[in-house]
């Protein structure tokens, strides 16, 4: 009796390990293959443009008071007359976001007067270091469609960041 | 709450001083004449108002400070909405501020207001602290009926060093009009045009030439008028504030540092009716940059091999240890330390090095207090009571400007008398006495009459001129105010950094409570000043000097023996913020931390002693002046006290520098009489190294009075050369009617103005020498 009810219990247990190949597939070859996300799911930021190119960033610094995780820093300068990066006075010439930090609740979307933070669906980031989650204006901004190569140097403070006014 | 209606016909009797009048239907009881704005204010009802402002005289300019009124004056009406700023509250009033009518009335106006005015608030400085966003959520009417292209206008007006405009947010409430009308005196803003297309604007459009701009971006309810050294630096919700005084001046105006993370933004003003009356000058509201200045000290430099090197505080301290016991030994400067500091280094200079050649008067100025030349001390406030004032020979404006303001309000109603050879008070009707420095003993020997029959006189003096000037303005016998020439002047003297000082005033060798509370025995001879030090320095007398926050070379009135002794002295400690002049020679360069920066307190020209907190970090391998003289006085193993020694029951009198550095005689032909004269934005420390006051710094600026001038060829801007002892600068001239004839006026502390000696000729720089010469 003993070792037939156990033969038994193991069948019915492989039954349904083995049940399972004759069902559809709920796992999907990730990388290669991806599932598809929500509509409005939150995923990865991105800093837009305006079709003419300027950023649509205007350094209001909004999104970093509607952050409840304090993961955004926003400094923001005196748009340069003759190469202005957003319309108007005034851009942000630095952007950071801590990864991270980020619980992606989209608040900074929702904050920001210009759209240009946006949460994409893009869900998938990886790093070797913590650093490398502190992302800033280069990786966020997408890329001007009028620039071939997007500028390799460090983001720096302009010139009196915030300061005089040239001329 | 007792209201008068039974006034008899034959009483015209005066009436009651207060009124008591009903808001929002709870009833309250206001002095006369109270203005509804204000009456509702102090019961701690809300009330917009844009145009009012509580320093400024009404004007019913913007109309949003709408409320119902019903009473005795307009009973027959019924209840009618009237503006709260322009209204006084009258007997049985019945003022509500959230009525319908009210409530539509503020709204209609808000609605007006932004007809014109751009949405940017998330690109505006204001935004975040602005009245128009506040009131407008508050009482606005939610959406407007204008559909139409809003005026266009210039977005960012340079209207000056300091100030920018934005003429589209401007809703024309006239504060800064007002302000400069008012309170100031002077034209610097304006309206132009008229109906929708006026606009603010300096005078005559050139920049703003004033010395108070910056209470203009405080004062502007909207984010019209914003500075340069703040624009899009910060929100409101960045920033930290963390409250303090100015150091940059003797006044001690009060303010408040507003930080982003570990740099300041900015300063604002915190009123102090008492000292400040609300306002800062340009100097000390933009006066920040130095702290993050590149040229900061942020290491102790050693002298190795003729050459300054870096070096640990270690090495730094136990070299100027040894250097400065190797001999005698004296010590300079104070005057910019705080109260706890300059007792330290007093007591240093008894103990460590036993000695009285102690001087913190590296200037023009002889004395800090009115008790040190036995007169007595008048009040920031007693200015606005007094009828007679006497400038002698010293500019509020610049030295210390906030205290100008105060006095342009005392000039509308007393009598100002402007003694001295340079014209001082410019904006406000005084009594001009122009007269050669080594007269001023005499002219003001000649005011005695008038200021015995003067109720309230009050002498403002900066102490520069010697013990006979000093002895003809005791005998007027009228308060005095003591404007400094460093900014805690006062607390040095205080502290017994002077040759015959103890700290608490007790005369050297009668220190026995000094010697209890430091538990040591003093040395008893007085010391030498400022100019005995640097002669005893020039002529090999003395091993070493200790210079701390100060820069002799340009400060002290006889440069050129300056220049000696620092240059014959064998062991020189200079402890700065930055390499200056003096510093370059030293042998040791102790870094030290700036106003905002250390913690303490700093006296003011009264000698109220305010506290400074430490607001930023500054140079990490800075330290605080009282941390050095501690880790020093370590080193000369002397224990610092913790405790500040008493007060003398009567004050020492302080030994005045023979003409305290001033020169006598004028000039005649092509000699003229040089006059040194403090400047707001020169200098060499702060002033010279700070990115903010970079456009306003003075250097090289040549006062003249244009007559004469067109004789010697000098025009307005004409570089010249300026010849005397020996020496040659190069300067730019400013004509000013304001200066004696055969007089030229220098910035003191400005390098090389020291060193001309008494007499100087100026001539015009050939136009083609004019690119080479420096």
């Amino acid at each position: 009796m003993g070792a037939l009810s156990q033969v038994r219990s193991l069948g019915r247990g492989l039954a349904t390990t083995f049940g399972y190949l004759f069902r559809p597939r709920v796992t999907v070859d990730y990388p290669e293959r991806e599932r598809p996300v929500p509509e409005r799911f939150r995923g990865l930021h991105i800093l837009d443009r305006h079709d003419g190119g300027l950023e649509k960033c205007v350094g209001c610094e909004l999104c970093q008071a509607a952050c409840p995780a304090h993961c955004i820093t926003v400094e923001a300068a005196e748009n340069p007359p003759d190469a202005a990066v957003s319309p108007g006075e005034r851009y942000a010439w630095r952007y950071e976001i801590d990864l991270l930090r980020c619980i992606f609740c989209g608040m900074c979307e929702e904050a920001c007067p210009t759209g240009a933070i946006q949460l994409t669906p893009r869900h998938d980031f990886v790093a070797f270091r913590r650093e490398d989650f502190l992302v800033d204006k280069r990786w966020l901004t997408v890329p001007d469609p009028a620039v071939v190569a997007p500028e390799a140097e460090p983001v720096r403070p302009p010139a009196g960041a915030g300061g005089k006014m040239a001329g | 709450m007792s209201s008068n209606p039974s006034a008899g016909p034959q009483a015209p009797a005066a009436p009651p001083s207060t009124v008591s009048c009903t808001i929002d239907g709870k009833p309250y009881t206001f002095p006369r004449g109270t203005l509804i704005v204000d009456a509702v204010r102090q019961v701690g009802r809300p009330i917009p108002y844009y145009c009012y402002h509580p320093r400024l005289e009404p004007v019913g300019a913007c109309r949003v400070c709408m409320v119902q009124v019903e009473g005795p004056p307009v009973a027959t009406r019924g209840p009618i909405v009237t503006t709260g700023c322009t209204t006084p509250v009258f007997e049985g009033l019945k003022i509500e501020t959230m009525s319908d009518p009210a409530k539509l009335a503020r709204q209609q106006v808000l609605e007006f207001l932004l007809i014109n005015h751009p949405l940017d608030c998330p690109v505006c400085d204001k935004g975040g602290e602005c009245d128009l966003q506040d009131f407008t959520l508050a009482y606005g009417p939610g959406k407007s009926q204008f559909a139409e292209q809003k005026i266009l206008r210039h977005k960012a007006e340079d209207l000056g060093p300091f100030l920018v405009l934005d003429q589209e947010r401007c809703i024309l409430c006239q504060r800064c009009v007002r302000y400069e009308n008012e309170v100031l005196h002077e034209q610097n803003l304006v309206l132009k045009e008229r109906g929708d297309r006026t606009v603010i604007d300096t005078g005559a459009g050139e920049p703003y030439a004033g010395y108070f701009s910056g209470n203009n971006t405080e004062l502007c309810p909207v984010g019209a008028l914003t500075s340069h050294t703040y624009r899009f630096k910060a929100r409101p919700w960045d920033v930290r504030p963390v409250p303090s005084v100015c150091q940059g001046c003797s006044l001690g105006c009060n303010l408040t540092v507003n930080l982003r993370g570990p740099k300041i933004v900015r300063l604002l003003w915190r009123e102090n009716q008492a000292v400040d009356a609300g306002w800062l000058c340009d100097r000390g509201r933009y006066g920040f940059g130095h702290t993050l200045a590149e040229q900061r000290l942020a290491t102790p430099l050693v002298r190795r091999d003729g050459e300054l090197r870096a070096a640990t505080w270690e090495e730094a301290l136990s070299a100027a240890a040894a250097g400065l016991t190797a001999g005698p030994a004296a010590v300079l400067g104070g005057g910019r330390l705080t109260d706890e500091e300059s007792l330290a280094l007093s007591q240093l200079a008894r103990l460590g090095l036993r000695t009285n050649d102690v001087d913190w008067r590296v200037g023009y100025q002889g004395f800090a207090a009115p008790a040190a030349i036995g007169l007595s001390e008048a009040a920031i406030t007693d200015l606005d009571r007094s009828d007679l004032v006497l400038l002698l020979d010293t500019s509020p404006l610049e030295e210390a400007p906030v205290l100008d303001i105060r006095l342009r309000r005392t000039a509308r109603r007393a009598t100002v008398i402007d003694l001295g050879p340079v014209r001082n008070l410019r904006h406000a009707a005084s009594r001009r006495v122009a007269c050669a420095p080594d007269e001023l003993a005499r002219r003001v020997a000649e005011l005695a009459p008038e200021f015995a029959a003067a109720q309230s006189p009050l002498v403002i003096w900066n102490g520069r001129g010697g013990p006979a000037l000093a002895e003809a303005v005791a005998a007027l016998g009228a308060p005095l105010l003591v404007v400094g020439e460093f900014a805690n002047a006062r607390g040095a003297e205080a502290a017994g950094l002077a040759p015959d000082l103890l700290p608490g005033y007790h005369a050297v060798g009668a220190g026995a409570e000094v010697a209890a509370v430091w538990g040591a025995e003093l040395p008893r001879e007085p010391g030498r000043d400022a100019a005995g030090i640097l002669n005893a320095a020039a002529s090999g007398d003395l091993q070493a000097l200790y210079v701390v926050g100060a820069n002799p070379l340009r400060s002290f009135p006889d440069g050129e023996l300056a220049d000696r002794a620092l240059d014959a002295v064998p062991f020189l400690v200079v402890q700065d913020l930055f390499l200056t002049e003096t510093a370059q020679r030293a042998d040791v360069v102790l870094p030290a931390l700036g106003a905002l920066e250390k913690a303490g307190h700093t006296s003011n020209l009264v000698g109220q002693s305010q506290p400074v907190a430490r607001a930023v970090a500054g140079p990490a391998g800075a330290l605080a002046d009282g941390m050095i003289l501690r880790r020093l006085a370590a080193a000369l193993n002397v224990t610092l006290a913790d405790q500040a020694p008493p007060e003398a029951e009567t004050p020492a009198r302080v030994r005045l520098p023979e003409a305290g550095g001033e020169r006598p005689g004028g000039g005649s032909g092509e000699e003229l009489g040089l006059l040194l004269r403090p400047r707001l934005f020169a200098g060499g420390g702060t002033a010279a190294f700070d990115p903010n006051l970079e456009p306003v710094h003075v250097a090289g600026e040549v006062r003249l009075n244009p007559e004469g001038t067109d004789r010697l060829g000098l025009q307005e801007g004409a570089a010249v050369h300026l010849h005397g002892a020996g020496t040659t600068v190069r300067g730019t001239v400013r004509l000013d009617a304001g200066v004696l004839p055969g007089w030229v006026v220098l910035a003191a502390h400005d390098f090389g103005g020291n060193r001309l000696g008494p007499r100087v000729r100026v001539t015009a720089v050939p136009a083609a020498a004019g690119v080479a010469a420096r």
